[in-house]
């Protein structure tokens, strides 16, 4: 098994054909309007309509615009179509409209239409500001077992030479930060963060998502008692890592301003469906677009 | 509806003395009416039994086991009366002479004070009630701030239990949404080192053992005091206050006892850490039987060292330095660091060194001064440093600073612009520093001079110096007499003297 980026064209068809068979899937509070956001990141940088502003390579968009007392006034995507529409066609479709600083049209330029390398939403979201997402990379994973193999033997620490000497950078998928036994690992990690968060944490509305090169583990209980605020989420992180030996990222735990990769959508530097998941089990190879098999 | 007072109700007097940093100083002071209250019988005053009370309260504060006593059972039954004698005897410490230019913070008596009172009001707190009133203070100890979604809706606390599944003990039950790191609680180890997580978690919330609580409590109580004090200071009027130090004579006696025995550790805090190794290597060589190891002698470090851990002193500072003390090698570093002690010296002997401790002598200790900075070896200068950290100057912690300056030797024969330069890179250590304020206010200072001759620098009797002075007693040094001053300074200060005119 190899791994690589998908083409722009690859990337067209896939939000084309296959992704919308996926929204039927896609968590309930993911909505036109849920989020406070949602956010698209570009493999290029996309010029936009002002003349003197730089070229964005990530662009945000509000879900609704709001007045002076933060109130919603009106909704920019109507429904999930409008959303769609966007991930397709950003420039085309830009919620900014004529504003100055929407993404240039592309019918003026004599490069493509951008096209969405990874598509986000935010977790700050309109009737849930609570959302948890605890992100754990099967980066972090390998460079830490690499830290343990080579510990002694490599007196140059940085990162890539670690990983070199541990053989990391070679294995499958060649190239990469890590193996595929640490997205594995990441995987497992994932499921016995669900199974935490339900034990000691009373959750009952939990999702693990597979998210190309590591795993988001939600929690979504919706009661007061899993109101986390910043603070609270520093002692989960503390908790996490300290007593639970848990590798997650503690930076996007605490951070309830973050965007995360919407599900079904593409990561394009690994060719893979960001995926809900049920079992540790699961095999990543199957999160590879069917539009690009084959 | 009539509010509870704590000057009627036991419980309202318990929440105010146990969380006074949560009230005004209208409930404060009506605690103190509860307290002050004891002492009318039957209308009438019974001053000579506040008196008396307030003056065994004070004097057992200076006794160790009377403090250590107090927290498990305690002295003072109520806590009305509590916060009165514990207050009132800290006001006649501090209107004591000894410190009466001296910052409380100096002042180990006024810890001591504080210590019993601290002690005291655990026991109570204990001894009172169903754990209600426990819970209530855990509110306040381990409440967060609001945060973007405002404060926490429900309790912050909302049990102290016992868990059968975790250790034995109780435990506070804090709400996951609810907590925030203080509620991590490690066990002790190693400094540097963070020992296994005591906090443990259950159903969504935190549990975090009782022992915790009690730590954080003695230092709330700690704050806690320091308002109490404020609000009974404000409290007194001139009269009280004239009343009370002309009629209480306990504590200001055992004070000077204190001095006139040497026990400068009991009235001093913080009491240099060099002076405190050689005053206990002293005791611990004069206390050896046979004079196995005599003062005056040169003495291996092994020989100090068995000298050390035979001893088994009373006072807990003695026995903190003794503790510190591990090994000959351990004593031998302590003591190189300390080489320029008055009255230790260090001899080389083949390969290892050997000790001389001398007698205690009442001599002044001089000071090489090669450049400004070695000024704040003078504690009194180095207390003024560390205020200045804090606090803006006064102008008259300039001209000190500038009229010890102006005549240091290496300075006598120095244009102003270096002198300004130099005094300059000191001054802009402090967060206050503004370069063209400073230079302005060096120059005026240098400018400033009496009928043409340079004013004198301040000795250690200046006033403006006894703010920072830690007692002339303690201090090895004496501005006059460690400073290298030229002879000019003392023909100077001959005539000024002989004239009458201190300045």
């Amino acid at each position: 098994m190899s791994w690589r980026q998908a083409t722009r064209e690859e990337i067209y068809r896939y939000y084309a054909d296959e992704f919308p068979s996926y929204l039927d899937e896609l968590p309930s509070f993911i909505t036109a309007k849920g989020p406070k956001q949602y956010a698209l990141a570009f493999r290029e940088p996309h010029p936009v309509r002002k003349e003197g502003v730089p070229d964005k390579d990530f662009i945000r968009r509000d879900t609704w615009q709001t007045n002076t007392a933060g109130e919603r006034t009106t909704a920019t995507f109507h429904d999930f179509d409008d959303v769609l529409e966007f991930i397709r066609h950003p420039a085309r479709n830009d919620p900014l409209g004529r504003s100055n600083f929407a993404l240039a049209d592309p019918d003026l330029l004599d490069k493509p239409d951008p096209c969405p390398d990874a598509v986000y939403y935010a977790l700050d979201h309109w009737e849930r500001p609570w959302v948890l997402l605890v992100d754990i990379d099967a980066k972090d994973i390998a460079r830490n077992r690499a830290a343990d193999t080579v510990s002694e033997d490599v007196d140059d620490r940085d990162d890539d030479a670690c990983l070199n000497t541990a053989g990391i950078l070679d294995a499958a998928p060649e190239g990469y930060p890590y193996a595929f036994e640490d997205i594995e690992r990441a995987i497992e990690y994932g499921f016995e963060l669900r199974d935490i968060f339900e034990d000691d944490f009373n959750a009952e509305e939990t999702m693990v998502v597979y998210s190309g090169q590591g795993v988001h583990v939600y929690l979504l209980d919706t009661d007061p008692a899993h109101r986390y605020d910043a603070k609270s989420r520093e002692v989960l992180n503390d908790l996490l890592q300290d007593t639970y030996e848990i590798p997650i990222d503690p930076v996007v735990t605490a951070d309830r301003r973050r965007v995360a990769r919407l599900p079904y959508s593409l990561h394009a530097d690994v060719c893979s469906i960001v995926t809900p998941i049920e079992s540790p089990s699961f095999d990543v190879q199957s999160a590879t677009p069917e539009v690009l098999k084959g | 509806m009539t509010r509870s007072t704590p000057v009627k109700e036991e419980r309202t007097a318990y929440r105010v003395a146990t969380l006074p940093l949560e009230y005004g100083t209208t409930r404060i002071n009506q605690l103190f009416t509860r307290g002050y209250n004891r002492y009318i019988v039957d209308g009438e005053d019974q001053p000579d039994d506040l008196l008396n009370d307030l003056e065994r309260f004070g004097t057992a504060a200076f006794k160790e086991d009377v403090r250590a006593n107090a927290a498990e059972e305690p002295f003072v039954d109520e806590p009305g009366t509590l916060a009165v004698l514990a207050t009132l005897s800290a006001i006649c410490v501090k209107a004591h002479p000894k410190f009466e230019h001296a910052p409380p913070r100096k002042v180990q008596v006024l810890y001591d004070i504080r210590e019993l009172y601290v002690n005291n009001l655990a026991s109570l707190l204990r001894e009172f009630g169903d754990g209600s009133l426990q819970q209530d203070i855990a509110e306040v100890l381990y409440a967060k701030d609001p945060g973007e979604d405002g404060p926490h809706p429900g309790r912050v606390c909302t049990g102290i239990k016992e868990i059968p599944e975790f250790r034995e003990g109780l435990y506070l039950e804090i709400p996951m949404a609810a907590a925030s790191r203080d509620c991590l609680v490690h066990a002790d180890t190693e400094p540097g080192e963070t020992g296994e997580l005591l906090t443990r978690i259950k159903d969504n919330c935190l549990y975090i053992p009782v022992g915790d609580f009690d730590t954080k409590y003695r230092e709330y109580a700690r704050r806690a005091f320091k308002k109490l004090l404020r609000v009974q200071e404000e409290n007194l009027s001139e009269d009280q206050l004239t009343w009370l130090t002309t009629n209480e004579s306990a504590i200001t006696e055992r004070i000077d006892r204190f001095i006139e025995t040497g026990h400068h550790e009991r009235i001093w805090r913080d009491w240099n850490p060099g002076e405190r190794t050689i005053r206990v290597l002293r005791d611990a060589i004069r206390d050896v039987p046979d004079e196995v190891v005599s003062l005056g002698e040169f003495h291996s470090a092994k020989e100090l060292f068995e000298a050390v851990e035979a001893y088994d002193p009373e006072a807990d500072w003695k026995r903190d330095v003794c503790n510190r003390i591990s090994s000959p090698r351990s004593l031998g570093n302590l003591l190189a660091s300390q080489r320029d002690h008055r009255n230790l010296t260090i001899r080389q002997h083949g390969n290892t060194n050997h000790y001389r401790i001398q007698e205690s002598s009442r001599g002044v200790q001089p000071l090489d001064v090669e450049s400004i900075e070695d000024l704040f070896e003078l504690p009194c200068m180095a207390n003024m440093a560390e205020r200045l950290y804090e606090k803006k100057p006064v102008r008259k912690d300039l001209y000190s600073f500038a009229r010890m300056v102006m005549w240091l030797p290496q300075y006598q024969d120095n244009d102003l612009e270096t002198i300004v330069t130099d005094l300059k890179d000191v001054f802009s250590r402090w967060p206050w520093y503004d370069e063209q304020v400073t230079d302005y206010q060096i120059r005026y200072e240098f400018s400033n001079t009496i009928g043409g001759d340079t004013p004198l620098p301040m000795n250690c009797d200046n006033d403006d110096m006894q703010r920072y002075c830690i007692g002339q007693e303690q201090c090895p040094y004496s501005i006059w007499g460690s400073l290298p001053f030229p002879d000019a300074m003392y023909d100077q200060l001959d005539e000024a003297e002989s004239t009458g005119e201190e300045f």
